[in-house]
């Protein structure tokens, strides 16, 4: 039988996204059965855990003070559960966020989700840093595409094994903000809209992720050796954290006038809008992230493309 | 007889180091073809630039009369054993192989089929369950040649299939190969060189990343001017020397190597040897046709060093 006739076998998929999601299928599970990926991942997921038990506890401790503080001035059927509620979240969120509209949009998110999401954006980068950066130089190095790279093009193995990371990355989040949810059922924090939140912000981190798992397998693509991909990935990471924070530096900012607008070719430039109540302007920011995260892979993969295999 | 791949000026250079000097050679369609040479001399590379893992610096590379691989244009079409290269550790033999026959074009059901059936052939369906990283060398090797031959593929390239493997099963995977005759195409690059003898009907000999000889088994091993015999007892060389002055004669026990420089139909000389030799008494065992793989090879490559000092 030839190849054209074997595939006519599967007339809902073309040849090429059939063996993309061969090869995205097998790189996921070959992904999963590495202990170090486990490890994370549960690590990952106990973190949410320890995080959100210690926030509930933060937060109710905060409305303790607040009822016994607002006690001493009014009767106890003035105090309503709600203000005493959204009084404590501006407290504490107010460390965080300076943007008092931002403020005002994020109390609006249930308190548990809106920890949750702003732990799950600080943390995935390092998440995809530890689970993916110079996973495809490590197979390189070894020599296994050898055995794919002669079935499929290598547009088809370095992008299914990014879409197989993508999905670990899913997992991941998936894990963290079922556990998030389980210590809220349990502290009685949780009810049906907190799912809606927190699926939302889970989501918010999972565009975020992309972004890096973009950037990381670039680096990997054009670097092809595993140490220096890893230490490149580190270095990227602390660098475009860096440079983004330089782009909002109000001193150069004024020396350099322009500076800002190069603030939105980094990915962190993204993370406030993606917190935004419009979907409008936050699946904008979540294209744009995309976007780097996509132009990141095809910068590696143009290197990688000709290159000895 | 038309051809699976034809190289044409191939170069390539790892950096300061040169490992495809101007390569040009076909191979026929359907033939099991030796390719011979010593380390470093550009066999590997020239795996890897056929199929499509290296990029050669200059030079074209065709197959099956369609140009360089291409994964869209040939695909399920070639099979690879490359050299130094491990699987994922992870997945188990079953895994990897039905993974690489699903890649090959094969159903899901299919591969699943294919793959057992090649884990019995290379003697490893007692391990199916095993993961990758627990193999031996030799296990590793057996797992790499049943990768290469899943999904029935047209080309398949060879690199070292034996190297690390027992006996019985080199044994075994050579009769593997000789069946795949006139069904694929299969370019075997070999150290063994008297497994190449008598498996391939086609060589090519490279040196220093070019092509020097190539062409069909039995001229590179000139059946047709030379024949050995194996002898019970040493000859009488000066008497052979006389009745047969059209012949050159080399004894190395139990060998005679006989070259023929007349012209007389070779059944007619190899009668007037048999005769001399029976005359003797020296004990006939076997006539073998032609000289050995490993004779022919040494004397190219003492001719090419000849004639590089000439120059």
């Amino acid at each position: 039988m030839t190849a054209a006739r074997r595939w006519r076998q599967y007339p809902y998929m073309s040849p090429d996204r059939r063996k993309l999601a061969i090869v995205a299928r097998f790189e996921l599970a070959e992904a999963l059965r590495s202990r170090l990926v486990v490890v994370v991942i549960c690590l990952y997921g106990l973190g949410a855990a320890f995080g959100a038990f210690a926030f509930v506890k933060a937060l109710n401790a905060a409305e303790s003070s607040l009822r016994e503080a607002a006690e001493r001035t009014l009767s106890a059927h003035e105090l309503p559960q709600g203000d005493l509620q959204r009084e404590a979240i501006s407290q504490v969120l107010s460390h965080f966020v300076a943007d008092q509209d931002l403020l005002a949009d994020l109390l609006a998110v249930d308190p548990l989700a809106l920890f949750y999401g702003f732990m799950a954006l600080q943390l995935v980068a390092p998440f995809v840093l530890l689970t993916s950066a110079g996973d495809h130089a490590r197979d390189l190095r070894r020599g296994s595409p050898r055995f794919v790279l002669t079935r499929c093009s290598r547009l088809t193995w370095a992008l299914g094994k990014a879409l197989a990371h993508g999905v670990l990355l899913a997992v991941g989040l998936g894990v963290s903000a079922l556990t998030t949810a389980a210590v809220g059922l349990w502290l009685g924090r949780f009810d049906a809209l907190s799912l809606f939140w927190l699926a939302r912000a889970a989501l918010r981190a999972l565009m975020y992720g992309l972004t890096y798992l973009g950037i990381f397998s670039g680096i990997s693509l054009a670097v092809r050796a595993p140490g220096p991909a890893l230490v490149s990935s580190v270095l990227a990471l602390f660098g475009l954290w860096f440079a983004h924070g330089l782009t909002r530096w109000e001193w150069l900012g004024r020396q350099l006038p322009g500076l800002r607008f190069l603030g939105w070719l980094f990915p962190a430039q993204y993370q406030e809008l993606l917190w935004s109540p419009s979907w409008l302007v936050s699946g904008l920011a979540a294209l744009a992230l995309l976007a780097i995260g996509a132009l990141a892979f095809a910068g590696g993969h143009w290197s990688f493309r000709r290159a000895d295999a | 007889m038309s051809s699976a791949v034809v190289l044409r000026d191939l170069h390539k250079r790892y950096g300061g180091v040169v490992a495809l000097a101007g390569l040009s050679c076909e191979v026929p369609r359907g033939s099991i073809c030796a390719v011979i040479g010593p380390n470093g001399s550009g066999k590997t590379t020239t795996f890897g630039v056929v199929a499509g893992l290296l990029a050669a610096d200059s030079g074209t590379v065709e197959l099956f009369g369609d140009g360089p691989f291409d994964p869209a244009r040939h695909a399920g079409r070639l099979g690879l054993l490359p050299q130094d290269s491990v699987p994922s550790p992870h997945a188990t033999l079953r895994q990897s192989l039905v993974y690489y026959g699903e890649l090959q074009g094969l159903s899901g059901a299919a591969a699943l089929r294919d793959a057992d059936l090649w884990l019995e052939r290379v003697r490893l369906a007692d391990r199916a369950r095993t993961r990758q990283r627990e193999l031996s060398h030799g296990m590793r090797r057996r797992f790499s040649v049943a990768q290469a031959f899943i999904g029935d593929p047209e080309l398949i390239l060879l690199d070292e299939p034996t190297a690390g493997v027992d006996p019985e099963l080199a044994a075994e995977l050579r009769e593997l190969f000789r069946q795949r005759r006139g069904l694929a195409t299969l370019l075997i690059s070999s150290h063994v060189l008297s497994e190449l003898e008598g498996l391939c009907d086609y060589a090519i000999v490279i040196e220093q990343g070019r092509c020097v000889r190539q062409g069909a088994m039995t001229g590179i091993l000139k059946v047709d001017t030379q024949v050995r015999v194996v002898l019970k007892a040493a000859p009488d060389l000066a008497r052979l020397r006389e009745q047969l002055p059209g012949a050159q004669l080399e004894y190395q026990p139990p060998e005679l190597s006989v070259r023929w420089r007349e012209t007389a139909p070779l059944e007619e000389l190899n009668a007037r040897l048999l005769r001399a030799l029976l005359e003797q008494g020296a004990g006939i065992q076997s006539l073998i046709p032609g000289q050995s793989l490993e004779a022919s090879y040494l004397e190219e490559r003492r001719a090419a060093v000849a004639q590089r000092a000439l120059r």
